[in-house]
């Protein structure tokens, strides 16, 4: 059974139409990248899932439950849905320890010591046990976006959703983000990300979709991979948009 | 250039004056800690009216407004003359002494001035919150309340303190205007020793030394207890 299934989903922000028709699913323990040019409404489609966006039209379903429910309890559905917004941001007056604990203890009804001792635990999975008492702005990116990461994981969600899990990261960060990604999936938690990182998503990805045009396109890999595949991808993200001129050199030699 | 004033300074140690000063300072400090502790209240009601919308933001608006627009020393004259006027021949409403009535003016006085600062100041804590925080509480599974309660308003009130700390030193020096009704704070105190002894010069020295210890005092003591970026970048 599909553990994240959207059913004809269309969403449009006045007269611009973000995506129309929108079939995917993903299931159990899977990555999921889906790719695109700035603006094309990726990161959109990603806050429809925990209902942190409406949709104009269609269904969205966790576990074959439609989250679209008047009835539905949203934060109940957004503890079990984790999201890690792009640029990560944690909650700048708590240190990252807190920042785990806080919703916990308020979410799952846990006590101090136990919500501290969970999210220890969940900043040594990370490998961030020694900066557990660091404030935000004292951590660097890579280690802001994995305590982000771990806050969503201490909540114990069956899905998570990353927005630009690579964006101001460098090589380096990436790879971490990439191989905690991989161990998040292997738990069995079904991972939505979006990202305009096409060659992170071809390496971290089991499947990779490209929004383009209000339509989302699956590049299967069993089509293609690597090159070929990173080749399609791009394709499809360039083909609405302008090709730039080329550079003049700066310098004559 | 020569001075042609000698300094006298031995004046101000008479067991009178220093009491004086003393007296003074204690209630400078007690008008300046009741308007502002009032003022945050009022102001935090003031905010919340000016952020909704309809005839009850545009009065809340239109209140900060008048308050913001009109000298406090318009307010002191204004409860000190006005409300005896109001409550009949009789003067001092509610059996209060002289003394109580005009420090009650006082109090509302510098109130009623401070609490637009005050209401903007935790607005603008409140705006400066980033919105990707807020929406990572709510995806984190957080209510709004809780949201507001756990992620906003911790962070807005230290965003607001250097804003706050800045009125608190006004309030402070504002209850210099409060002679003017006759409460005797310092600057009521400086007067008279100067009309007793004509050593107004010293006598408004040692005043003014103390306001600016005070000021000084406050930006410290927020800078140890608040302990945040904001506060203490805008201190450095």
């Amino acid at each position: 059974m599909m553990r994240v299934e959207l059913r004809a989903v269309t969403k449009a922000f006045g007269r611009q139409c973000l995506f129309d028709d929108v079939n995917f699913g993903a299931v159990a323990g899977e990555v999921v990248a889906v790719c695109g040019k700035s603006g094309s409404g990726k990161s959109t489609l990603l806050r429809t899932i925990n209902r942190i966006e409406s949709v104009d039209a269609g269904d969205i379903r966790i576990d074959g439950e439609s989250v679209l429910h008047g009835s539905i309890d949203l934060a109940n559905l957004r503890s079990r849905v984790g999201m890690v917004l792009q640029s990560a941001p944690l909650f700048s007056h708590l240190s990252a320890v807190e920042n785990i604990a806080m919703p916990l203890r308020r979410v799952r009804g846990l006590s101090r010591r136990e919500a501290v001792e969970r999210a220890e635990d969940a900043l040594d999975e990370v490998g961030l046990a020694q900066r557990a008492v660091a404030l935000p702005h004292t951590l660097s990116g890579g280690e802001r976006q994995r305590v982000a990461v771990a806050r969503s994981m201490a909540l114990e969600p069956s899905v998570l959703l990353l927005d630009e899990p690579t964006s101001a990261l460098d090589w380096h960060l990436r790879d971490e983000v990439g191989a905690l990604i991989r161990s998040v999936a292997d738990k069995g938690v079904t991972v939505f990300m979006v990202t305009h990182d096409c060659d992170f998503a071809d390496r971290v990805a089991d499947r990779v979709a490209v929004l383009s045009r209000a339509a989302l396109h699956e590049v299967s890999r069993c089509d293609c991979s690597g090159a070929a595949l990173l080749r399609r991808v791009r394709d499809l993200i360039c083909c609405d948009a302008p090709r730039p001129a080329a550079l003049a050199p700066r310098v004559s030699l | 250039m020569t001075l042609h004033y000698d300094f006298d300074w031995s004046i101000l140690a008479q067991a009178q004056y220093v009491h004086w000063l003393a007296a003074g300072l204690g209630w400078t400090l007690l008008i300046g800690v009741l308007a502002m502790v009032g003022s945050l209240l009022v102001g935090a009601l003031l905010a919340t009216l000016q952020a909704l919308p309809g005839i009850v933001g545009a009065t809340g608006r239109a209140w900060g407004q008048m308050a913001r627009n009109i000298p406090c020393l318009f307010w002191l004259l204004l409860f000190y003359a006005g409300v005896p006027a109001l409550f009949g021949s009789n003067g001092i409403p509610w059996d209060l002494s002289l003394l109580q009535f005009g420090f009650a003016c006082a109090v509302g006085a510098l109130l009623i001035d401070n609490t637009t600062y005050v209401a903007d100041a935790l607005l603008d804590g409140i705006r400066a919150v980033s919105r990707d925080e807020r929406q990572a509480a709510l995806a984190c599974g957080l209510s709004e309340r809780q949201t507001v309660v756990e992620c906003v308003l911790p962070q807005a009130v230290r965003f607001a303190m250097p804003a706050l700390l800045n009125r608190s030193v006004h309030v402070i020096k504002n209850t210099a205007l409060c002679m003017a009704i006759g409460v005797p704070e310092m600057m009521w105190a400086a007067q008279q020793i100067e009309s007793i002894t004509f050593r107004g010069i010293e006598a408004t020295l040692v005043v003014s030394g103390i306001y600016l210890t005070l000021g000084w005092g406050l930006a410290s003591l927020t800078r140890r207890i608040g302990g945040t970026r904001g506060a203490q970048e805008a201190f450095r």
